[in-house]
């Protein structure tokens, strides 16, 4: 017997389904059987990722336990179902971005913020919703370099500190100086701006 | 410039850089998602907002070339034929969302086709930069590059809180989806893939086919992405992937193995069946072309067959694709039998060649 799908390899596989009462049989051989199983998995995977996005602070990397299939995340109305509690909604609803138009309940339809200045109105709803899409609220990426010259400073006091604490626990102790030197550095560097900023406000 | 993008399979990096010998990893790719401060993002479809950004972008180009010394072409999406914009999306410059619309809607690709960056997509800009094989430092440097010379010249929309904002919360913060290509014949055929896939996206990593989901299983192609962008660093990101990737690559090795050990017969009767097909079948669908051609390239990878040209995989994979073929063929329809009988003959002249 030939296999179903592809009517060329030989049938070694066979499943009987009973469907509303109805017996289908399918024959397939091993490569088909293979593919099909692999292809009910993914719908599986993306179904169960559509319905219950499963997020937890426990994998390996303390990040998502699940997987979001990027554009396709928000397809359907899985924030107003699983990730946004209703209760939380009702305060913000009448809430709109000056700067787009963009109202929270928009957000919940669309999933898509209007513009950068939505984070700063709906800080109270995002705040929550990151923590839960990203599994942390620590920003730890680039920083553009015009115009945010201390935060980018206390950033790299940041990476830095977390260098130290590794070259501590490998016991590197002489790398721990160096980088200590450096954080001391640029610290005095920050304090020296502030200084200088309040200055500029008082005397103006 | 974009017709040479539009008439060759493979881009430049694609033909000098270093592919590992097993072919495994395909290709590395950084996507940056940035937004430009105090303008509507593109999702909120403001005729003022698009122009702006589309204006502001057209300075890009040069501003690049400036930087890096390669020449940056700039294509306007409603220049294009649709045949010419559903190519851009089967060679992986642009995604399917890009060329759903076309007012403002543009890409910026590097002469060598490296770098290709989204004009009003999800996102103001998506900065995308590619390398052979498994070398995501080497596109991440490029996509810094470039990201550093946009700003320096206009201002991003950035908080200390939440990092680079883009429209959809699951890219915010650093905006990077950092994403490794794979070919994954052996792990396939063995049956052993689906608990790799499942153990790599417990791990928070997604795992989609070569198109994008519900491609799964097309030549067994695989991209592997991060999902998080928040809470770890660009380079920490890459570390990590890297580590899975390895992995990955030794899994699929020792597939590799236990065939060549096991089932050494079957799979080299497999391997030539494929390559009879290929070589003779007068019509065969793009599903079809790639299962084979799957086969084919591990019968190469193992020993059992053997062609000139390395990226021959590579190149009938985005040969065989509808649009592709279509624009190869210089016909602006086809009916799917015409394409069909077409694809089977470009398969034919190249195994012709190859061998
Ligand atoms: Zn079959
Ligand atoms: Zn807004």
């Amino acid at each position: 017997m030939l296999c179903d799908d592809c009517k060329k390899n030989e049938a070694t596989i066979h499943v009987t389904n009973i469907v509303n009462g109805k017996k289908t049989e399918s024959h397939l051989c091993q490569d088909c059987a293979n593919k099909k199983e692999h292809a009910d998995m993914f719908k599986q995977l993306h179904q169960s990722f559509g319905q219950f996005p499963k997020f937890s602070n426990s994998g390996s990397f303390g990040q998502l336990g699940s997987s979001i299939f990027d554009n396709d995340f928000f397809n359907n109305d899985f924030f107003t179902n699983a990730v946004y509690p209703d209760g939380l909604l009702q305060d913000s609803h009448s809430q709109r971005c000056d700067q787009c138009g963009m109202t929270f309940d928009e957000f919940n339809r669309t999933g898509k913020f209007g513009c950068d200045h939505c984070y700063e109105v709906f800080d109270q709803e995002i705040t929550p919703l990151v923590k839960r899409l990203q599994g942390s609220l620590a920003y730890e990426g680039r920083v553009p370099s015009r115009g945010t010259g201390v935060f980018k400073t206390r950033h790299q006091i940041k990476r830095l500190r977390q260098e130290l604490n590794k070259a501590i626990k490998g016991e590197d102790y002489e790398k721990a100086i160096t980088l200590r030197d450096q954080i001391k550095q640029l610290e005095d560097s920050l304090h020296k701006d502030a200084g200088a900023k309040t200055d500029e406000s008082s005397a103006s | 410039m974009i017709d040479s993008i539009l008439d060759q399979p493979l881009s430049q990096w694609q033909t000098e850089g270093t592919l590992d010998k097993e072919h495994i990893v395909l290709s590395s790719r950084i996507r940056l998602a940035r937004n430009f401060k105090g303008i509507a993002f593109t999702n909120r479809d403001k005729e003022d907002a698009l122009e702006k950004v589309d204006t502001m972008m057209r300075r890009v180009p040069s501003l690049l070339t400036k930087v890096d010394g390669k020449s940056y072409s700039d294509i306007s999406l409603d220049k294009l034929s649709g045949i010419e914009r559903e190519v851009l999306v089967e060679k992986h410059l642009v995604s399917p969302n890009l060329v759903e619309k076309v007012n403002h809607r543009s890409v910026i690709i590097s002469d060598d086709g490296a770098v290709a960056i989204m004009v009003n997509e999800e996102d103001h800009i998506r900065i995308q930069s590619m390398a052979a094989g498994l070398n995501l430092t080497k596109a991440y440097e490029r996509a810094v590059q470039i990201d550093d010379a946009i700003e320096s010249t206009y201002d991003y929309a950035f908080s200390e809180k939440f990092g680079y904002l883009t429209a959809c919360p699951t890219n915010v913060g650093t905006g990077m989806r950092a994403s490794v290509m794979l070919h994954l014949p052996a792990l396939a055929i063995t049956g052993k893939l689906n608990r790799v896939v499942r153990s790599i996206i417990q791990l928070g990593y997604s795992v989609r086919g070569l198109y994008g989901e519900g491609s799964e299983g097309l030549g067994n192609i695989y991209q592997v992405s991060n999902q998080v962008t928040m809470g770890i660093s660009e380079e920490d990101t890459i570390a990590q992937l890297n580590k899975i990737i390895e992995g990955l690559i030794k899994e699929e090795e020792k597939a590799r193995q236990s065939i060549a050990r096991e089932h050494s017969d079957a799979f080299e009767d497999r391997v030539w069946r494929a390559y009879g097909v290929l070589a003779h079948a007068r019509k065969l669908s793009g599903a079809e072309a790639l299962s084979l051609l799957s086969d084919v390239q591990l019968g190469i990878d193992m020993g059992i067959l053997h062609m000139k040209s390395n990226a021959f995989f590579d190149k009938l994979v985005v040969i065989t694709r509808p649009n592709f073929l279509s624009k190869y063929a210089g016909q602006d329809s086809m009916t799917a039998d015409e394409r069909d009988a077409y694809r089977a003959k470009v398969v034919r002249d190249a195994l012709n060649i190859e061998q």
